[in-house]
């Protein structure tokens, strides 16, 4: 029961989050230079079009009933209509999703697992040579340009060495269903899995490291030394276990940083994402996708920090729910 | 490698500065000329090949470093001056500021940065000025929130308060004590914001958005996407240079980190253990001792030096015995425990020893034995042997239940038990220890102190062991929670036939528990010996020393002896004795050669050279205000035993300094949402009265509301309600400047030494501060006037502390800065919260007797807060006990102590270990732990756990009998109690 409590009352904390970027959406667009109308219409739209817009947002009202329609037009779902495409910006993100999901599940799979292992590995011997620069790599992996990485990935991989494809999710002339299918995704995948995993495994390489070698030096793990567990059980089974609490912390909030890092990656691999459809709509100044992705972004981080807040506590006996 | 890389870093960063500086100077091609051949590949010419517009790569690149560094430094400042001025105002007011804009930061964390960035660009154009505000305005809340969390820790240090105490207005405590204090970790972050620019700016400019004109390493990869395969040269070089810059802030931020949290640099390297030894098998030695230690040595690594904590440790412990460890801190007795069972962390190694537990050698030349290629300490563990740690600290884990902890620790020893037999065993040990059942799902964060201290007993006997290691078992719990522990441990001990072992630095506790007792100074057993003998007749210096410290509850009153000096830390070399530098009768042979163990009697040997002098018990005087020396307390010149009590029951004097009625602090707990308001009655209606130049001990456990008395006194607290008096003035609702005057008057000591002092200021600025706050002389004089205050504290010369920082100087220097800080004001009052609680007890005694002396010279009274009733019996001239929130006994120190008239005061005199072994104690047993502060209680607080409450004492709240004129006890059976004495 007071989980269930718990669970809507941290719901509903996502509401002021909504809230503020929708606002800032408005805001922002009042804000820009330019005619709002041409804006939202692009710059070639005709007459007929322009006028089309100017009723659908109202903007032809006072600023708050403006502001009033907005939200409502949002809360219902509605976020506007991309001008290149004439269709609405909600369907167009929402057939976008499963292509993302993909790139950004297996990324961020990936790396936390295999960073907080690595990172658990090295935490072992705390200022040794081996953790110093293990340590020192993962600082450097991080501050890779993960477009540029995609670019090098690309050249190396399939321009110089044709061994995997560097471009799109499936071959042209592949098969649509079936294993047959999934293998050819997978193969597709494999460099732009690498681009971003790589840049995002060194953030928990290094919170692992530190997380469990504080962990390490806590009296519990002197006490599960004494009862005469092995050295590998207390590392992996006690240690661990409270250690992963600031990594489950800020996977959270690292989701942000994931999507953008999806965004570039995308475009470098013409992945066909929501990345993909936001670098379009950039170059072709289409303004109602850019902001609808604006919206559909903010939300999936709030939702990602509740889910990891709900993981946390589950972890955590001493939240208190 | 830590240096290596802050220095490389440092280094790429130092000369990107410099060829940003330095671009238009130097000789490149014109970044913009389009006069080359495109996608021309690198060589003479052009040293890193030309572009797709014929431009030199060279030059952009060169010239791209502008850019990259001026976002990076724009962006970051602005960001991190928002973030420190919001952070700074959110944590330290509070309340509604801080419930705003904490909202604030945490809804814009949630917001993508790099998304709102791409909304600014797109709509408001790609100037370089709008990338950088763009990237600013999303980034500042990092720093925010960063600044928030450590202004709320640090709000709360010792120093701070110490400040606010002594009457510094907010701007001036937050200004130079709380953010310089909290700027570490915003200057790490700063960097990393730095790199999170350049590559936003980069990740901007590649999607096209970037400022077409400027020259951006981002744009130049942009550019170089669509020929990669042709000119690859293009993408290649920015990329690389974008790695290495925002690469060298990241580690330059990591090397600040670590440069700035001097914790981190102690998690230090490993020792390699020595390779094991393999014995033949040999049957076990049954008829042995249980425990035979030969010459132990173990050391530890922390950074670079090595120190050797257990310095050679040699004893036997019989079957069925128990040894007493004591010591200070620094002896070493905190790493023996872990050292006897190997259980010790991975930067500790034994170094030599021999060690046989039960009849089986475990430890032969330092090296771990094997028989038969199985580690023989490894069957041993937890099965003959266990172990109970200090519980406060996390020495059970916090995310798994007890039942679990218990049941793994049965099944690694037991694997082929049952699901079954293990759940029965379980039982049986908590049943033996006494916790109910239900209480084995709950963790370790749900239990009080002494449940948890049980549990971890529990879990030691689980397999029945032999021999049980108690390595501080009653540290951080309260005194009567600790006599029950204690009490426990023993009835446990004889029941099971166990031998053990209680290391503590507790002399009383160890006393009374242990047949023998091993005195620890500086890694060596200095003296050995059976507790009534090293009672009666000590042969060590440190040991005679140590007991002369010890204040005492019912003994004599003695002025207590100090040790002078600090306690000795080995590391390097030693030549002769280690206590030289400390002891009385130390003479040119200690200094020059070690002592050797003398055996002075069967079973009783001692490390020094003249071990065998008895020494004369050495003539103590009486301390200073003891009640055959009236001249101290009452201002009148009335000599007499019958004065002298009048005097007292009218607050000594005819001035009463202090006087506080119905004095009442309550705490509203946040509601949450899901959470009814609570109320925590702090201080509930409580009289004191304090008269000029008396001493008042504030007796009680944690919880009873003494801290938060004490706070209320000298006004850092608003009482909600009652009335407080100094001098005859109302001082409760004083504000502003008149409320800063009063600050001269009242000074606070605080209880720890080591957060006392704010630590970027040294010893001079601490003690000046007060004066420099109430604007009292000028720099001269402040200074001359520290200076003495410095000497009258026994800080001489006073030249060689005034420029040291608190990091310098030991616990018990840095409580007599603290004292010499409360007293350079010359207040009339000062309140002592603990403050020997935690010094050494060699050092405690010399800090009391100075706060006695000066107490006498300045002609001030203290209200002395404190837990132990030893310490409030050397101190003061009055006591008034407190209990959840109300004084519940009050009346002068001897008669108090003699014949109290409550049980809790009785129960608290009942539960100080007697150091006087043989004087048969009567144990109280005592049911229950304080109940929490919640609803108005309805009769007496004490009734759930007295043994000696009737109906009546639930039902009505007992007034206030007075059994002698000036003692009186709020208790129904008051005279009752006190005649039965």
């Amino acid at each position: 029961m007071r989980l269930r409590r718990y669970i809507l009352f941290r719901a509903l904390q996502l509401i002021p989050v909504t809230l503020v970027v929708i606002v800032l959406n408005f805001l922002l667009i009042h804000l820009a230079p330019g005619d709002i109308a041409i804006i939202l219409a692009g710059d070639s739209a005709d007459p007929a079009y322009l006028a089309v817009i100017r009723a659908r947002y109202g903007l032809d009202l006072p600023f708050h009933d403006q502001l009033w329609r907005y939200l409502v037009q949002v809360a219902s779902g509605d976020l506007g209509i991309s001008f290149r495409s004439r269709e609405p910006v909600f369907t167009e993100i929402m057939s976008r999703v499963p292509a993302t999901l993909l790139l950004v599940g297996t990324s961020l799979l990936l790396s936390v697992v295999l960073g907080t292992w690595i990172g658990a590995w090295i935490a072992r011997r705390p200022g040794s040579a081996l953790d110093s620069w293990v340590s020192a790599g993962a600082v450097a992996l991080f501050s890779v340009p993960v477009f540029w990485l995609g670019l090098m990935l690309v050249l190396l991989f399939s321009v110089r060495i044709p061994l995997l494809p560097g471009m799109g999710m499936a071959s042209v002339d592949g098969p649509r269903e079936g294993l047959g299918r999934v293998l050819d995704v997978a193969q597709h995948l494999v460099l732009p899995v690498l681009a971003l995993m790589t840049v995002s495994v060194g953030q928990y390489v290094r919170l692992a490291r530190s997380a469990v070698a504080e962990v390490m030096g806590e009296s519990y793990i002197t006490t599960a030394r004494a009862i005469g567990y092995p050295e590998r059980t207390i590392l992996m089974h006690h240690a661990l276990r409270n250690a992963l609490l600031p990594v489950v912390t800020v996977l959270g909030l690292q989701l942000g940083l994931m999507l953008t890092g999806a965004v570039l990656t995308e475009t470098v691999f013409s992945w066909p994402g929501l990345g993909r459809l936001i670098y379009d709509a950039i170059l072709a100044r289409d303004t109602p996708v850019i902001m609808g992705a604006f919206i559909a972004m903010s939300i999936t981080v709030a939702l990602a920090a509740l889910v990891t807040d709900l993981v946390y506590a589950a972890l955590d006996p001493r939240v208190k729910l | 490698m830590g240096r290596i890389a802050l220095r490389l870093s440092a280094g790429i960063i130092a000369l990107a500065i410099v060829t940003a500086l330095a671009a238009p100077f130097l000789p490149l091609a014109d970044p913009s000329a389009m006069d080359a051949a495109p996608y021309l590949p690198p060589g003479a010419e052009h040293v890193l090949g030309t572009d797709n517009f014929g431009r030199d790569v060279f030059a952009r690149l060169i010239w791209g470093t502008q850019l990259a560094l001026l976002v990076a430094v724009v962006s970051s400042a602005i960001a991190s001056l928002l973030g420190i001025v919001l952070g700074s105002l959110s944590g330290y007011f509070g309340g509604r500021v801080d419930a705003v804009l904490s909202r604030i930061f945490d809804v814009f964390l949630l917001i993508p940065s790099f998304f709102l960035v791409l909304l600014i660009v797109a709509l408001f154009g790609s100037g370089i000025e709008y990338t950088m505000i763009a990237i600013a305005l999303t980034t500042w809340p990092r720093s925010a929130r960063i600044m928030r969390a450590q202004v709320l820790s640090l709000k709360s240090r010792i120093y701070v308060q110490a400040a606010r105490a002594a009457g510094a207005s907010h701007l001036r405590t937050l200004a130079r004590h709380v953010i310089p204090n909290g700027l570490a970790p915003i200057i790490t972050d700063a960097t990393i914001l730095m790199g999170l620019a350049i590559l936003t700016e980069a990740g901007l400019s590649f999607l096209g958005l970037g400022d077409q004109n400027a020259v951006s390493w981002g744009r130049m990869i942009f550019e170089g996407q669509r020929q990669l395969r042709l000119a690859p040269w293009m993408s290649f070089f920015p990329g690389l240079s974008l790695l290495l810059l925002v690469a060298a802030f990241n580690l330059l931020g990591d090397g600040l980190n670590r440069a700035l949290n001097p914790q981190l640099r102690r998690l230090a390297a490993r020792i390699k253990p020595a390779a094991a030894i393999e014995l033949p098998q040999a049957a076990p030695d049954c008829a042995g001792p249980m425990l035979d230690v030969r010459d132990l040595r173990l050391e530890y690594r922390l950074g670079r030096e090595t120190i050797r904590a257990v310095d050679g440790i040699s004893f036997t412990l019989a079957r069925g015995g128990s040894l007493g460890i004591v010591g200070e801190s620094g002896c070493g007795k905190s790493s023996l425990g872990a050292a006897l069972l190997q259980a010790m962390a991975p930067n500790a190694a034994l170094t030599s020893g021999d060690v046989t537990l039960d009849g089986e050698p475990i430890l032969r030349d330092g090296r771990r034995v094997m028989r038969g290629g199985v580690e023989t300490l490894q069957r041993l563990r937890w099965t003959r042997a266990s172990i109970i740690f200090q519980s406060a600290m996390n020495a059970l884990n916090p995310v798994m239940t007890i039942e679990r902890q218990l049941r793994d620790a049965h099944r690694l020893h037991r694997p082929e038990a049952s699901a079954a037999v293990t759940a029965a065993r379980i039982g049986e040990v908590f049943d033996l220890i006494g916790i109910p059942r239900e209480r084995l799902n709950a963790y370790p964060h749900e239990l009080s102190g002494g449940m948890r201290q049980r549990a971890m007993i529990a879990l030691s006997l689980l397999h029945e062991p032999a021999l049980v290691i108690a390595d501080e078992p009653t540290t951080a719990l309260d005194v009567l929670v600790q006599d029950q522990i204690l009490g426990e441990l023993d009835a446990l001990r004889r029941r099971m036939n166990l031998s053990l072992i209680l290391i503590s630095h507790d002399m009383g506790a160890v006393a009374e528990t242990c047949a023998q007792v091993a005195v620890m100074y500086a890694g060596e057993i200095v003296e050995l010996a059976p507790t009534a003998r090293i009672f009666a007749d000590p042969r060590h210096p440190y040991t005679r020393a140590l007991l002369a410290a010890l204040p005492s509850v019912t003994g004599a009153r003695r002025m207590l002896a100090a040790l002078p000096g600090e306690p000795f830390v080995s590391s390097g070399e030693v030549v002769g004795c280690r206590f030289a530098a400390r002891c009385a009768s130390a003479e040119a042979l200690c200094r020059q050669q070690a002592p050797p163990r003398v055996r002075v009697e069967d079973g009783h040997e001692a490390l020094c050279h003249f071990a065998t002098r008895t020494a004369p018990a050495a003539a103590r005087p009486v301390p200073p205000h003891s009640r055959r020396d009236d001249n101290e307390f009452a201002r009148r010149p009335s000599s007499d035993e019958e004065g002298q009590r009048g005097a007292a029951a009218r607050g000594g004097g005819s001035q009463r300094l202090l006087e506080a009625q119905s004095l009442t602090k309550f705490y509203d707990l946040r509601a949450g949402w899901l959470r009814a308001p609570q109320q925590l009655r702090a201080v509930d209606g409580i009289d004191l009265r304090l008269g000029a130049g008396e001493v008042l001990a504030l007796v009680g456990e944690s919880g009873s509301g003494k801290t938060t008395t004490g706070k209320l006194i000298t006004l850092q607290e608003r009482p909600s309600a009652g009335t407080l008096r100094f001098e005859g003035a109302d001082v409760a609702g004083l504000s502003g400047a008149a409320l800063k005057a009063h600050r001269r008057r009242v000074q606070m000591i605080f209880q720890n030494p080591y957060e006392s002092l704010d630590p970027r200021h040294r010893i001079l600025e601490s003690v000046v501060e007060p004066l420099l706050i109430h604007g009292i002389g000028d720099a001269h004089e402040r200074r001359a006037r520290a200076e003495r205050m410095l000497e009258q504290v026994e800080l001489k010369p006073a030249a060689r502390f005034v420029d040291r920082f608190p990091a310098d100087l030991s616990g018990g220097q840095l409580q007599r800065v603290a004292i010499a800080r409360a007293l350079v004001l010359e207040p009339k009052l000062v309140v002592a919260d603990e403050p020997v609680s935690m010094l050494d007890v060699s050092v405690r005694s010399g800090v009391m007797n100075l706060m006695l002396a000066l107490r006498r010279e300045f002609d001030m009274s203290y209200l002395y807060i404190t837990h132990d009733l030893a310490v409030a019996r050397y101190m003061s001239t009055r006591i008034a006990v407190m209990y959840l929130g109300a004084i519940i006994e009050e009346g002068p120190t001897d008669a108090l102590i003699a014949a109290p008239a409550h049980p809790y005061t009785r129960l608290l005199i009942s539960a100080v270990p007697e150091h006087r072994i043989g004087a048969a104690r009567e144990r109280i047993r005592l049911a229950g732990e304080p109940s929490a502060l919640g609803a108005a209680p309805v009769g007496c607080r004490f009734a759930p756990r007295c043994p000696s409450a009737q109906v009546i004492c639930a039902t009505t709240l007992p007034p206030k009998h007075a059994v002698t004129p000036d003692h009186w006890s709020a208790c129904h059976f008051a005279v009752e109690i006190w005649a039965t004495g």
